[in-house]
Formats: structure tokens, sequence, C-alpha cells
């Protein structure tokens, strides 16, 4: 059964905002609704079927803050809301939850960090394509395997968690402490683990082929380097 | 700071030594009265049996007073022994002390002396125990009069001012009270009242202006800055050329930097201080090296961390980070080769590297906003920003710097570690 789209009410009044959002989201499978201001948000989020909203907290009209209070008070099933301001102190947040938001994005926000909560919010992995493709990276999660340039890659359990964190997280690079949490969590572990780790990974990774993608950024983190024609 | 006596005190100790003074200045006055007014009468009776000497002189008679206790004396040389060597050398005395208690009063003649010997009739000598117990007495029952008269002086000055003590240090700082100055009475401590009422509004007036500019401030800034960051994000996402991902990363530094310094200057404009917290140091610190290291590219630079993985510090997450993205920035742009090295041990923060240090004429205004070294490329704030956060957050911030580079150290105060769960 094919699985339906992500639909998504984009409650936005700067129109650049709700472009780069709609572009970043709708090949990825989501579908939106826009609305430009408080009154029209609150109208469209009660006559139709969402599984999440993107609220702005300055609105015309009618403000991010009542806009959710209202929707708690008046739909008949709890609609995920996520908050997006450009305030950010902690006040701003704890009235944002206290108005019955579900999560709260301070501007300015990757897009990527965007589309992973919303995601989270709906409950639904949508569209999260079995196979990764990262320049000359195939990552297919669901069969566990990896290829670069067409050739299978042999990754030991750590060293396949290592790939795709880094697959995952690009272009943005992990430093130490994040491999070490997301990986061993708060076991301790020994201080040289992950080194040996990134030996083994790269052996596989890099050194059957011309140019090394992963790359060390002072010492403290990793990232995944592509060709600039990849 | 040494506490000094309070109000109540003060008070109670000066009406008591008031009244101490004043207690004795009376008592030596009455003491005084009384002896004059004997020796008055001595001399008065004296005076009296003078004139009647000085008849029976003229008559060619011996003297002869009539009252006992006076006797005539022809010659100072017949006087008691003692008295005429006195007399020799002040001749215009006339009361003298005698051996045993004795007690003379004199009165010279036409010829010869009229001497009274008065040891037996002086009250006052007799009575002065007496006259003392009761100046005492006196000075107790006045002592205690006066002392509850300060004690109640005192209640009625101090009761509205310890009042407004509490108000204002029971009030919490978001919500400071209104309308209580006209509670109280309208004399100096109402005043007080007032004024302080009146300042606490405009400090009041003041926050929420700051709190409503800096909100304006940050929803104008960074909705601009949030729609760059979606067309970037997009635009790296799309096929590029190696000369259109060159601009893309140029452009995502500047980004970076914008934003950091959205974040930096609306933390130094709050009033507000971040809320307490702690975290763990070397995940911030690898955080802020990741977001600073596009300044290191094409340098040839070692950079040496020396952070125990356990190290916790007791500041929040985000103001570290917003603090060391300041301070890695500026040791990251101003390092051209060599070594920068980053450490914590015995709560400093260090953060040191082998640049050309900071020109000398340049370093007695490290912490003005402006000041910029003749390589500078940025608007010469970094390290302003850097002691202004310091500052703010009540960190200590220290820089040294020589020919040889420049060593900045934080004190940044270790968090209590957290307990395992039992």
């Amino acid at each position: 059964m094919a699985e339906q789209p992500l639909t998504l009410l984009l409650i936005e009044d700067n129109s650049a905002i709700s472009a780069n959002i709609a572009e970043y989201f709708t090949p990825r499978g989501a579908v939106l609704d826009f609305a430009r201001n408080g009154q029209q948000g609150l109208q469209l989020a009660l006559q139709h079927y969402y599984d999440v909203i993107v609220l702005d907290l300055m609105l015309p009209q009618l403000d991010g803050l009542t806009l959710c209070k209202t929707l708690r008070q008046q739909a008949n099933r709890h609609i995920p809301v996520l908050m997006l301001t450009a305030r950010d102190t902690l006040d701003d947040k704890l009235a944002g939850f206290a108005s019955g938001a579900d999560d709260y994005l301070a501007k300015p926000f990757a897009l990527s960090e965007l589309w992973a909560r919303c995601q989270v919010l709906a409950r639904r992995n949508l569209h999260q394509p079995h196979q990764l493709k990262l320049g000359g990276l195939l990552l297919d999660k669901q069969r566990r395997q990896i290829s670069r340039e067409g050739k299978m890659l042999q990754l030991k359990p750590i060293c396949w968690q290592i790939l795709c964190l880094l697959i995952e997280a690009h272009p943005r690079p992990v430093s130490r402490s994040e491999l070490y949490s997301k990986i061993w969590g708060d076991e301790s572990t020994e201080s040289d683990a992950l080194r040996s780790h990134l030996y083994q990974l790269r052996k596989v990774l890099d050194k059957p082929f011309n140019k090394p993608m992963l790359k060390t950024i002072q010492g403290v983190g990793f990232a995944l380097e592509l060709n600039s024609n990849e | 700071m040494n506490k000094a006596p309070s109000l109540r005190q003060q008070i109670l100790a000066t009406f008591a030594l008031a009244t101490l003074f004043i207690a004795v200045v009376f008592s030596l006055t009455t003491f005084l009265f009384a002896y004059h007014i004997e020796d008055r009468f001595f001399a008065s009776q004296l005076a009296e049996e003078a004139i009647m000497a000085e008849q029976q002189l003229a008559a060619g008679l011996q003297p002869a007073p009539r009252l006992a206790y006076m006797h005539y004396y022809a010659t100072v040389e017949a006087l008691p022994s003692g008295i005429d060597s006195i007399i020799k050398r002040q001749p215009r005395r006339t009361e003298f002390t005698g051996d045993d208690n004795q007690h003379f009063h004199l009165q010279q003649l036409s010829q010869g002396y009229l001497l009274a010997e008065v040891s037996q009739h002086l009250i006052v000598r007799d009575i002065r125990p007496l006259m003392l117990k009761f100046l005492l007495l006196e000075l107790l029952i006045t002592l205690l009069l006066t002392s509850c008269l300060a004690w109640l002086i005192a209640r009625k000055l101090l009761t509205p001012l310890q009042q407004l003590t509490a108000l204002i240090g029971n009030t919490p700082q978001q919500s400071p009270p209104t309308g209580f100055a006209a509670k109280f009475t309208p004399n100096e401590i109402g005043q007080l009242a007032t004024t302080l009422e009146l300042s606490w509004a405009r400090t009041n007036d003041f926050i929420n202006r700051e709190q409503l500019f800096t909100r304006d401030l940050s929803h104008e800034l960074r909705t601009p800055v949030t729609i760059s960051q979606g067309a970037l994000n997009l635009l790296a996402g799309s096929p590029l050329s190696a000369e259109q991902s060159i601009l893309v990363n140029r452009l995502n530094a500047a980004q970076q930097q914008i934003e950091q310094t959205i974040s930096s200057l609306l933390a130094l404009a709050r009033e507000q201080s971040p809320a307490a917290g702690s975290c763990q140091l070397l995940p911030v610190v690898e955080t802020s090296i990741l977001q600073q290291h596009y300044l290191l590219a094409d340098k040839d630079i070692q950079l040496e961390l020396t952070i125990a993985a356990g190290s916790r510090v007791a500041i929040a997450e985000a103001p570290l980070l917003i603090l060391l993205n300041n301070l890695l920035a500026n040791a990251f742009s101003y390092t051209h080769a060599g070594t920068i090295s980053i450490s914590y041990q015995h709560s400093l923060l260090t953060v040191s590297d082998s640049g050309s240090g900071i020109a000398e004429d340049l370093q007695s205004q490290l912490f003005r906003p402006g000041s910029k070294g003749p390589h500078s490329q940025g608007q010469g704030m970094g390290l302003s920003i850097v002691s202004r956060l310091c500052e703010k957050w009540q960190l200590h911030c220290d820089i040294q710097s020589s020919e040889q580079g420049t060593r900045v150290q934080v004190t940044l105060p270790q968090a209590t570690p957290i307990a395992p769960l039992a």
C-alpha cells in the first residue's frame, strides 16, 4: 500500500521563509498548505486534516500563542504544533509550551532540522528513503548495505554506525563527543576505541579509492567530503 | 562587610550615655551646692562673732567667742600647728583641713584671728553616703525610664523602615510591587518609600523597554537571516560547480558569523542573566571549534586540546557556546601559523596562541569596543565582546599578550558532578 504523504499547514506571514520551506519539503514528499495570517491559519487548521502545523509566533490578525491556545480548545483532536519564532529567551520558549505547542524552533534554523522535527511530531518516518545517496555513496538501511562508486563496503557494526551518523549529518561535521555519546551513550569506553574504529572505517571507505572522503577537522570532528562534481 | 551596630542599639546606647552624663553632672552640682551652703553658714557665724570680738578688742578686752567651737588667737604663731605656716604663705586663705578629720574656718580680726573648728558640725560630710545612695537610685530609675523611652522611639522610627526593607527583600525581581509608598506615614520614611517606588517604576519601565527592543531587534534581524539560511540550505543541496561551491561555502561562513554576532549582541543587550545551569565542557568546546574551523582554512596551525572528558562547568550550554565562539573566533582569526591550545585546569579555561600578540599600545584599550590590530579584518569587537560577556555573567577574564602570542584565561567554576541514581 502506498504511504500517504505528510500533510503540513504552514502558518507564516513571511513569503520568502514559506517558499524556502516548501522547496525543501515538497521533493521529500510533503503536501503543504499555507496561511499568511493567524485567522486564516486557525480556520484551515480546524477545517482540514494536517499531520503537523508549523506556526510562526508573530502573525498579523491573531498571534501564534493565541492561535495555539484557541486551537487546543476548539480542535477535536491533538494536532502536533511546532512553533517557529525569532524570539529565543527562555521566557518566550516557556510561553510557547504553555500555549500548547509540542515543539519549538528558534530562527534561524536549518531546513533539515525543521524537516526532521516535523517527521518526529507526525510520528511517522515518511519518505525516509531506505536508499540514501550522498556523492558516490549509496546507503541502503533496510538491507544494511553501503556502496561507494558501485563497490560494496564491508563494515563492522560500529563503523556502520559512524558512517550512518556522518551521512545523516552531512554537511555538518560531527564532533568526537557527539559520536561517543550517540554510539556508546553514557557507557564508559576506552579513549582509543573511536580511533581504532575510524582507522577500520578509513581502511574500507577510503583506502581502495583515489580520493579519501572521511575528513578529520582539527582533531575534534569528522565530516564527509564530496568531490565538487559529486 | 563588617556589620555595624543596629540603629536600635545605637539609639538605646545614646540615650543611656546621655542620661549617665546628666546624672553625674547633676550629682556633682548637688554636692558642690551643699558644700557651698555649709561654708556660707560657717562664714556668717564667724562674721557675727568677729563684730563682737572687735568691740571687745576696742574695749581693751580679750575677745571671748560665744560659740564653744570658736577660739581667739592673738598672733599667727599662736594658731594650731600647720595653719600658721599656711597663713604665712597664703594670707587670704580662710579654710583648712587639720589632723584627725579636723576642719577649720578662719576670720582675721584687726588684732589676731578668730578660728572655728567645725568638724563636729559638718552636716554634708555625715549625709554624704546617704546622698550618694539616693542619687544612685535616682540614676537607675532615670536610666530605666529613658531606656524605655528610647526603645519606644526606636520602635516608632524603625518599624516602618523594617517594613520597607522586608518589602524590598521579599519582592521577586520580575514583579516589583506598586502603590506601596501610600501605606507609609508621609514623613522622611514615607518620602524614602515614594522615592524607591518611583525609581523602581523607572527601572521597570527601562527593563520593559529593553525587553521590547531586544525582542523586536531579534525578530527583525533573525527573519532575514532565516530566509538567507534557508536559501543557502537549498543552494547547497543543488548541483554546484567547484567555483559555485567555494562561493556557497563563503556565504555559509558569513551566515554563521552573522548568526553568532546576533546571538552575542542580544545576550549582551539583555538585562537578564542566563538561567543557571551546568554542562559538559568538552562537547561544547568541540562544537565551537567545528563551528569556527572555517577560520583556520589554509593556515598551518596545530590545535592542542587538553580538556578531561568528564569536566562539567557551572554555566548553561547556550551562553557557554556564545562565549567560546567569540573566544575561539578571535584566536583562530588572529593566528596565522603555529599552535593554538585550549585547556581546562583548576577551573581555568585557557586559550593561548602563538600569534604575533597584541600591539603594546592596543593592550590597554583591549576591552574597548572598536579596538583593532593592524591585521584585523573584523569589526574590532571580538575581545571586547568576550570581556563584556564575562563581566555580565560574572566570570573572571584575564588577557596576557606578548610577541610570543596571546593567552586568554576565563574562570569557569566546576559544576558539582551529577550523583548517579541509586
